[in-house]
């Protein structure tokens, strides 16, 4: 398929002709692109746009608005910044970016960068890297950060495919002072008198962290016993805080 | 007034508000190349971009708002304690640049706003019929009250305003010095002209193009000897290596040079934003920030504090820095939740009697007898 000669599918054939969607049903170029593409990720959206710029300046510039509202985005200076950001990533991390349909905010870490070109090996690493989408991006914004704190991007690289061991790492780093503490508070819950069939341990919910305690218990009498036994537990606690 | 001049670069007067005291004194102030009449307000509204949010910092806009003055405080949320006041907004957008301002997440059009009718303000409060209620009433919430105040003199007129309504208390809350403008205005003793401070090694660091701590104390000493009310928000308290000593610092600055008898209230409040408020201050401000490189967690309200066992040694360390020079300095917590209030105080907000008074409008009344 082609539009007024730009070829807009089948990009691998050698031979034969396209069909110009404009010559044979005075198809807009907005009618054509969407029929031809009813859906588009944002990496691929953008070097889309990126290809009908430099191969018809004009006609990006008129249906630049258009052509992101098609798909869902509002044009403004701020996703064009995300434009020209993803597309001075590797490819391989603008495909990982599309499969786990990151959104454009979720790209906003690279905004604070001089250029995304700067961290190039850890975006690739990162690509590769088994994490979910929520864990990816938040490895992005730790990454960026801490680049941005001064620590070298060769620190901040995975050192192996292990993306939980990676993800503690990385917030030990980007979290000390919280992550230190709630470290001490395991060690020190850890070597509390726990009653048999009741375990606790250090957790953090949100910006908080306590203790979170599982009773096993199997009647009236065993549930009050333990109760009686956690007693210690709180004044082990109280030394504490 | 200067240097309100050469800050901003352009200013729009929209056609609907041409003959408005504000617009007329605007063209009288500005020279006439740097203004321009607009149908519209210019540019286009939506998520802006760090250069958009900065430069709309040099943009004023005059116009009429079109809705409602007259909002609760955005502290009266469920789940969260709340000093109960209505907040009046002239403006939207601050000329100053604090690193850590909830503007940068909430503006999205591009221009410094400033309202032409604020006498609908005044309108929508007279219909209240409330003359004889208590009522508390701020402004700055989504522009600095008194920053601007050289170029619109909206205090004169608010505290006129309220001079035939005794019982309404009228809050501006600055982090400028600009107070002589109002000085001369004869008041009615319910106008309280409140400050946002911070440790002045906060102000250099994350408060730029406000004026210093010393500035602000000293532009609070000029408001009580006019007979103006004065309070402190030590708001928000930012946590740093050296925080102890800063706020020490802080706290000896307020406590040397003011009495309890001469501060009615001060509040207290720890950094917090909402999560999408981080990307834009990441790029206006980069990573070294003691806001950026916060350690932070979301809370039960969504919006991102540091870790609550920090919060409450930071809100335990002022209430005690306070009570060590004087224990009448009466102090409460603000945009905090129950929760935090129970650990620092052993009280919930709601169910103290002498914290219920911080909570009461008629407090300001009532610590003034």
């Amino acid at each position: 398929m082609a539009w007024q000669g730009l070829l807009l599918t089948g990009f691998d054939r050698r031979i034969g002709e396209a069909l110009d969607l404009f010559e044979s049903s005075h198809a807009t170029f907005m009618e054509a692109i969407t029929a031809c593409y009813p859906e588009l990720h944002f990496c691929e959206l953008s070097r889309l746009f990126a290809n009908l710029k430099r191969a018809r300046p004009e006609l990006a510039q008129e249906l630049t608005a258009n052509l992101f509202a098609a798909y869902g985005l509002r044009w403004c200076e701020r996703l064009s910044d995300t434009v020209n950001a993803i597309l001075q990533t590797p490819v391989a991390f603008q495909k990982s970016v599309d499969e786990k349909k990151w959104g454009t905010r979720d790209l906003a870490p690279l905004l604070a960068l001089k250029s995304p070109g700067e961290i190039t090996p850890f975006l690739t690493a990162l690509s590769e890297m088994p994490l979910g989408k929520s864990q990816a991006v938040q490895a992005l914004e730790w990454v960026i950060e801490l680049y941005l704190l001064g620590r070298p991007l060769n620190d901040l690289m995975p050192a192996d495919h292990d993306g939980d061991a990676y993800m503690r790492r990385l917030k030990q780093w980007r979290k000390p002072v919280s992550v230190n503490s709630d470290e001490q508070w395991t060690r020190t819950v850890g070597q509390w008198p726990w009653p048999a069939h009741v375990q606790g341990r250090w957790q953090r919910f949100g910006d908080q962290a306590g203790l979170e305690i599982k009773i096993q218990t199997t009647s009236p009498q065993d549930f009050h016993k333990k109760l009686e036994r956690l007693i210690s537990i709180r004044d082990a606690w109280s030394c504490n805080d | 007034m200067q240097r309100l001049i050469e800050k901003f670069e352009r200013v729009y007067i929209n056609r609907d508000s041409i003959d408005s005291e504000v617009a007329r004194r605007m063209m009288s102030i500005f020279p006439a190349e740097k203004i321009e009449f607009v149908d519209a307000r210019p540019g286009t509204d939506g998520e802006l971009s760090a250069r958009e949010f900065s430069l709309s910092k040099r943009l004023l806009y005059i116009c009429q708002f079109q809705g409602q003055f007259f909002k609760r405080c955005p502290g009266s949320r469920p789940g969260l304690a709340c000093c109960n006041y209505f907040v009046l907004n002239w403006g939207l957008q601050c000329d100053m640049n604090c690193s850590y301002c909830y503007l940068q997440s909430f503006i999205n059009t591009p221009v410094l706003t400033i309202y032409s009718n604020l006498d609908q303000a005044f309108e929508e409060l007279r219909a209240l019929h409330m003359s004889e209620s208590v009522l508390r009433i701020g402004t700055g919430e989504t522009v600095d009250s008194l920053s601007l105040d050289e170029l619109t003199l909206y205090s004169r007129r608010m505290i006129e305003f309220f001079r035939d309504y005794p019982k309404w208390n009228l809050e501006f809350k600055t982090k400028s010095d600009r107070v002589d403008q109002f000085l001369d205005v004869p008041h009615a003793g319910n106008v309280i002209v409140s400050w946002s401070v911070n440790p002045q090694h906060i102000v250099s660091r994350e408060e730029h193009g406000t004026a210093s701590l010393a500035e602000r104390l000293a532009a609070a000493r000029k408001c009580l000897e006019r007979g103006f009310k004065v309070s402190f928000h030590i708001d928000p308290m930012i946590y740093h290596p050296e925080w102890r000593e800063s706020y020490q610092s802080l706290i000896d600055a307020i406590a040397g040079q003011f009495s309890p008898d001469e501060v009615p209230y001060m509040s207290v409040g720890t950094l917090r934003f909402q999560p999408e408020q981080r990307a834009i201050m990441r790029e206006r401000f980069g990573m070294n920030s003691y806001v950026t490189s916060a350690e932070t967690y979301p809370s039960s309200d969504g919006k991102l504090r540091y870790d609550n066992a920090i919060r409450q040694e930071m809100f335990q360390f002022v209430l005690d820095g306070f009570a060590k020079h004087d224990p009448l300095w009466r102090i409460f917590m603000c945009m905090e939740t129950p929760e935090t209030w129970l650990k620092t105080t052993g009280a919930s907000p709601f169910k103290s009697d002498r914290l219920h008074d911080l909570f009461d409008p008629r407090v300001v009344v009532q610590a003034s007898r």
